[in-house]
């Protein structure tokens, strides 16, 4: 399941960027990383951003972006 | 001395620096103001300090230019003190960096700062425990209202004299293991940085790990390697990886050894995200809070323009009559006053208020919600949500969008937001528009303009986004709460970025004004228009028109102005036909930006880039306004008028 698909208001754990590396280390630059517990806050419409919130901060990821983060169920940390 | 301050984007590091400095960093609540770093000196108990405001970065493993400045400028310069700025209210988060640089082993004063902003989520931050922990001093700050500056600057000097060097975290066993490897491999070796920080760099797998060059040396390489590979069977990731997840680990566990949380109510950030990011109302609010910004600015500005113009234009008439016997001389003066009068009608009453308006939008924090509401959207022309901005401003003045293309971090987007954001129909060209198509021919005609111009933005953004060879890889931005701007700010930043065009493009405005007057003086209009006669010729228009193309360069509303001299009549529909107008319409909304936004676009692209956008610009007009003509003709002649 990538992040893309997730649903608002649900809690899910990154497990693995997937492809270019350019984009991994965008997020490593963000501080985001493969094990991080987040909740996706909304999603725009028409295919567009997804907001997650990760240790207070939201973030807003594309839909790109996303589809290149793989993930797995969780709950509230 | 010399100070550097580092912190994470929209920590507020340019907000302190501004504070001390005068108004010279750009702020902004949008992650990423500051591109390149800012110098200033600042007295402090009698010393002169040199203070550098280094561009926002969450990890000095950074990769986009604005954070590869931060790690390039502490290798290469003398930095006597690091001055960490951290903001309270997302401490954890702030504290890896924080980590990072401890590891550089270098003299440093860690900063709390939106003490206020952390307070008010409910709070409680030990300092003095912190302090204990990192091994740092620890300042509290609130920036923005300039609380705790002064303390701050007393602790950094006195930290910055003795030299006091913070103890760095332990990380875990296997990596401390592989630094020890690596530090007495390359121990002796002489490098800017310390051995152990280029152990650190050199198992995180960075490029820029010092003057090392680990391919000329194999049984350096052969250490990484064995190191990296025996790290990733114990965590079972890379080292990079293992290590940015060691520091996090450590800074939410200090975070919540200093940090008492209270009560967190429902924020207002989620309430009026809420509706401002809604998909529906988000849309509404955002259409809405666009138009009132720009009816307030064009109601001030044409408020302001009209008295402002008249002033000069009898100044003009007056210095034409005083000087009529000397008519050279005139005839320069009258060209220059036009040159002024060209700056003072384009800042005054468009600029400043548009600037205001937007330093208000974007230190509230709104802009970031309007790149995640239009992200998709924008993804259709090749770019992604952040470029919304420029095209916002282009509606405005063009010199403005040109300029806040800065905050994009690809130059493959830049150049992109830049080539098409020149293409929006700025308030000028709103004249021109107005002045001929609405005013002869009906304000459907001209709202037809209006949206025939976003079809061929639409249509430009994919064609040159489908030549460029990279894809966009997409948003990755961070919503910042919103904050209440203060007045001083939001004024200091409208001057300081008014200023830029003040000193970059008036001058030329005026050179070129006075290069128009000299044409005009020695009667070159015939060989101006015949200059133009291709674009005429193609187009069906008169060749008389030729010359007012020219004069729009200068200032695009100079187009319409210009034509009733030309065309030597007061009612244009005696010169041109219905179709005529059009045409003209459309090739002055979309041809060769002014020469003002030339001069930014060759200051934020290069030459080369504005010369290909000024020619890109003409193709387009030139294809557009032919296509404007054919519709209009099967239009009339279906019609029969």
């Amino acid at each position: 399941m990538d992040l893309s698909e997730v649903g608002s208001g649900k809690w899910v754990k990154f497990t693995r960027f997937i492809g270019g590396g350019g984009v991994s280390i965008k997020l490593r630059s963000l501080g985001i990383m493969p094990g991080d517990v987040v909740q996706v806050k909304r999603l725009a419409p028409f295919g567009g951003p997804i907001l997650v919130e990760i240790d207070g901060r939201e973030i807003a990821l594309g839909h790109g972006i996303a589809k290149r983060i793989e993930v797995e169920e969780s709950t509230r940390p | 001395m010399r100070f550097a301050l580092i912190g994470q984007p929209n920590c507020g590091k340019s907000t302190l620096f501004n504070q001390v400095s005068g108004y010279k960093a750009e702020t902004g609540n949008f992650s990423g103001t500051t591109v390149n770093y800012t110098e200033s000196k600042v007295r402090v108990l009698g010393e002169v300090i040199e203070l550098i405001d280094l561009p926002g970065t969450y990890t000095l493993a950074g990769s986009n230019p604005a954070e590869r400045e931060t790690i390039m400028y502490l290798s290469s310069h003398q930095v006597d003190l690091i001055i960490n700025v951290v903001d309270a209210s997302h401490l954890s988060q702030g504290l890896t960096l924080t980590l990072e640089l401890l590891e550089l082993q270098r003299p440093t004063v860690v900063v709390l700062n939106m003490m206020d902003e952390a307070a008010r989520m409910g709070m409680t931050i030990d300092g003095p425990k912190l302090a204990d922990i990192l091994g740092t001093r620890v300042v509290p700050l609130v920036a923005s209202k300039g609380r705790g500056v002064r303390n701050l600057f007393v602790t950094a000097q006195d930290v910055g004299r003795r030299g006091i060097v913070p103890k760095r975290q332990l990380y875990g066993r296997g990596i401390e293991e592989a630094l020890q490897k690596l530090v007495s491999q390359i121990n002796g070796r002489g490098d800017h940085f310390q051995a152990e920080r280029t152990a650190f760099k050199l198992l995180e797998g960075e490029a820029n790990s010092g003057q090392f060059e680990e391919k000329n040396d194999p049984v350096l390489a052969s250490v990484i390697e064995e190191c990296r590979s025996r790290i990733y069977d114990e965590y079972g990731q890379e080292a990079a990886w293992v290590l940015g997840a060691e520091r996090r680990n450590i800074a939410s566990d200090i975070s919540s050894q200093i940090v008492q949380t209270g009560e967190r109510r429902v924020s207002l950030r989620d309430r009026l995200d809420n509706v401002l990011l809604h998909p529906v109302w988000g849309y509404v609010f955002l259409i809405l809070i666009l138009l009132i910004f720009f009816q307030v600015i064009f109601k001030l500005g044409s408020a302001v323009e009209q008295p402002l113009l008249a002033i000069f234009d009898q100044l003009i008439a007056q210095v034409l009559i005083a000087l009529a016997s000397y008519p050279f001389i005139a005839e320069m003066v009258s060209g220059i006053l036009q040159g002024i009068a060209g700056g003072v009608a384009i800042v005054l009453p468009y600029l400043l208020p548009f600037l205001l308006g937007l330093g208000f939008l974007e230190d509230v924090g709104y802009l970031p919600r309007v790149a995640f509401l239009m992200d998709a959207l924008m993804h259709r022309i090749g770019l992604h949500g952040k470029a919304i901005v420029p095209f916002i401003l282009g509606y405005g003045c063009n010199v403005p969008a040109v300029m806040s293309t800065r905050m994009l971090e690809d130059r493959r987007d830049r150049y992109l937001a830049a080539a098409l954001a020149t293409l929006v129909p700025c308030a000028a060209r709103l004249a021109v528009v107005f002045g001929l198509v609405a005013f002869y021919l009906g304000p459907s005609l001209a709202l037809a303009i209006y949206l025939f111009n976003l079809f061929v933005i639409a249509l430009t953004g994919r064609i040159i986004s489908s030549m460029l060879p990279e894809d966009t890889p997409g948003l990755i931005l961070e919503m910042p709460v919103y904050r209440l701007p203060t007045v001083k700010n939001v004024f200091q930043k409208a001057w300081f970025r008014a200023r830029e065009f003040t000193v970059e493009a008036w001058p030329i405005l005026i050179v070129g004004s006075i290069i128009l007057s000299l044409l005009n003086y020695f009667n070159l209009s015939v060989f101006l228009n015949a200059l133009v006669l291709p674009v005429t010729w193609l187009l069906g228009l008169p060749s008389e028109v030729g010359v007012t193309l020219i004069f729009g360069i200068l200032r695009k509303e100079l187009s319409l102005i210009m034509l009733r001299q030309a065309l030597n009549v007061s009612d244009f529909s005696q010169a041109l036909t219905e179709i005529q107008m059009i045409t003209f319409t459309v090739f002055v909304v979309f041809y060769v930006p002014c020469l003002a936004t030339l001069a930014i676009l060759k200051r934020e692209l290069g030459r080369r880039e504005m010369l290909t956008i000024a020619g890109l610009t003409v193709v387009i007009a030139i294809f557009a306004a032919s296509f404007a003509r054919i519709i209009a003709f099967i239009l009339y002649t279906l019609t029969g008028s």
